[in-house]
């Protein structure tokens, strides 16, 4: 029996404990140590995680009102809008970007970060959307009943109800949209240009110029280490909120 | 006097086709106890819902304090509820469950009011506990506390006792009693027990079909129920379908029973009120006797007919054995007439 883990720990010693151990290497070489070291690295890394965190918000109030009305629909309906949702992701993201661009063009935001940020939003939204309709479904509506019945407005209803409630669905949304927004490359790479260069970018350059650059290394381990303990944190919500 | 805090006029409410409240007009007064009885679908509950606002009815006015509500939202409208399963935020802290009203009206000494609030129910110093960690009877109070701590003009409870055992319920009536009594509120109870709506209630609604069969005291109810619905549905009873001339009544299966109704109508003789004595009557025979503790059940049987007779184990019983042919007897004015 003992014998039928040894592909598969042989594929991940190989393709992932090597690859991650040079790499890591490499980052702490002197060069690499250098490139932590340097102002420069860093400004980039926040300005990746600046943009990500923008397009997280904008992904969260976009998707909000959005779950808040498939969960309220019928299930009918509900199963149609949420088939709608995932549907793009059945589109390959190169179609789907190039697309994104007979819109920007015309509004004169291709070639701007701004582009970016729109991009990302629109290539995430379903990543945000189900969770946040998983814990809004599950929501019980007596609670909001109750709420009002006590005086509170829809509004403030909303606020101290049904956002602390769903806190978990937003929690996971924005981690799901965050990881990927942070490392992304081929997105700024497509809608922005010159305009703007996120860790991605900088990664995909360095290597391109150079297989072994410590620059490339240091980045790519500061970009592992941050999504890991992202995902790290969305694994915990999930066993204590019972996510989906 | 008669100050009326809810007034219902012709109240109206269809779901899909059906009339769960139909045409209903009910005056409940200030500081009253007030329950809706009904079995389930009676519309009680739509009726309840639409005092508080979470429905509005389709034709027909709701006016609370003398004030038409049509167009007042839930949560502008001075009732409260208490919540068939509670409803307690899960989010908050048992306090702050409480505190909630208090804060969205930015009251004074919030504190000290959910201090207060929570002694009242017998609760202190259950403040920062959260409310899933509770037993029901626990939780209830909470949601007891919250409701009341605003000083609603009405409190609205939905079977707020339904899901907790016999022994738990019984004390939690007494409780909400005294509580009812010593705050003057008005509470409007919703319940399908009618034992529970007996012992707690100033007047009762019994409501069938989405329609109001009787209003008045628990007494009244019992003792003069208006129509068969209520006999039946408040108590037991035993029914006798059947002709009256003044003098003697003759039932469809042939008795001749003395009373003083008059023309095609049902008489009814509640089980406490009949006595198995062997005197005169009607012969039954004794089918089954249920000891009780502090009664007897006796099923006996007269023709087609069963009887059900109430003892209440004054030592008169002793003679009483399964399978004896006897006589079932009562007073003539304990004889209810119903209309047929």
């Amino acid at each position: 029996m003992r014998g039928l883990l040894l592909p598969p720990t042989a594929w991940l010693v190989v393709f992932l404990v090597i690859p991650t151990a040079v790499v890591a290497a490499m980052a702490f070489s002197p060069e690499g140590l250098k490139a932590l070291g340097d102002g420069a690295t860093w400004a980039l890394l926040g300005r990746s995680f600046a943009v990500a965190a923008v397009s997280t918000a904008l992904c969260l109030a976009v998707s909000y009102p959005v779950a808040y009305f498939v969960a309220g629909c019928g299930p009918t309906w509900r199963n149609f809008l949420l088939f709608l949702v995932v549907l793009p992701f059945w589109t390959n993201l190169l179609v789907r970007t190039y697309s994104l661009i007979f819109v920007l063009r015309p509004l004169g935001l291709y070639l701007t970060p701004a582009a970016g940020v729109i991009g990302l939003v629109h290539n995430f939204l379903p990543f945000m959307i189900l969770p946040l309709y998983a814990s809004i479904e599950k929501l019980p509506k007596r609670l909001l009943e109750a709420s009002q019945d006590l005086g509170a407005s829809p509004w403030s209803t909303f606020w101290k109800v049904t956002v602390p409630l769903t806190m978990p669905g937003i929690a996971a949304g924005s981690i799901l949209v965050f990881i990927p927004a942070f490392g992304i490359f081929a997105l700024p790479e497509l809608l922005c240009g010159t305009s703007l260069t996120m860790v991605g970018n900088q990664i995909n350059l360095l290597y391109k110029n150079d297989p072994k650059s410590p620059g490339g290394a240091a980045f790519t381990l500061v970009l592992m280490v941050s999504t890991l303990a992202l995902t790290w944190t969305y694994h915990r919500l999930r066993k204590t909120e019972g996510l989906v | 006097m008669d100050e009326h805090d809810v007034t219902l006029r012709g109240v109206t409410k269809t779901f899909g086709g059906r009339r769960a409240v139909d045409d209903i007009s009910l005056d409940i007064r200030r500081g009253e106890f007030f329950s809706l009885l009904g079995p389930s679908g009676c519309g009680k509950t739509t009726l309840m819902r639409m005092i508080a606002g979470f429905e509005s009815p389709d034709a027909g006015t709701i006016e609370l304090a003398g004030a038409d509500v049509a167009r007042v939202p839930a949560h502008k409208r001075d009732v409260n509820m208490v919540f068939q399963n509670y409803a307690l935020f899960p989010h908050l802290s048992v306090a702050e469950n409480v505190a909630f009203g208090l804060k969205i009206a930015k009251a004074d000494d919030v504190a000290g009011r959910v201090k207060r609030a929570l002694d009242m129910v017998n609760l202190a110093g259950y403040d920062a506990r959260e409310p899933l960690t509770l037993s029901g009877g626990e939780q209830q109070r909470v949601a007891l506390a919250r409701a009341i701590v605003t000083g609603p003009r009405v409190l609205l409870l939905d079977e707020p006792l339904g899901a907790l055992d016999l022994k738990l319920r019984k004390g939690l009536q007494e409780e909400l009693r005294r509580l009812q009594r010593s705050l003057g509120m008005t509470f409007v109870f919703v319940t399908h027990d009618q034992e529970e709506a007996l012992a707690m209630s100033d007047r009762i609604a019994v409501l069938n079909r989405g329609r109001v069969e009787q209003v008045g005291s628990p007494i009244e109810i019992y003792e003069r129920p208006a129509t068969r619905f209520v006999a039946e549905f408040v108590g037991s009873g035993n029914f006798f379908d059947g002709t009256g001339d003044g003098t003697t009544f003759r039932t469809k299966d042939g008795l001749a029973l003395p009373a003083s109704a008059k023309g095609d109508v049902t008489l009814l003789v509640r089980p406490e009120k009949m006595r198995v004595n062997g005197g005169g009557g009607i012969p039954a025979r004794v089918e089954e006797v249920l000891y009780q503790g502090s009664s007897t059940s006796i099923i006996l049987r007269a023709g087609e007919r069963r009887i059900l007779v109430e003892d209440a184990n004054d030592g008169a019983l002793e003679h009483v054995r399964v399978g004896q042919t006897t006589t079932v007897s009562w007073r003539p004015e304990d004889a209810l007439v119903l209309p047929r």
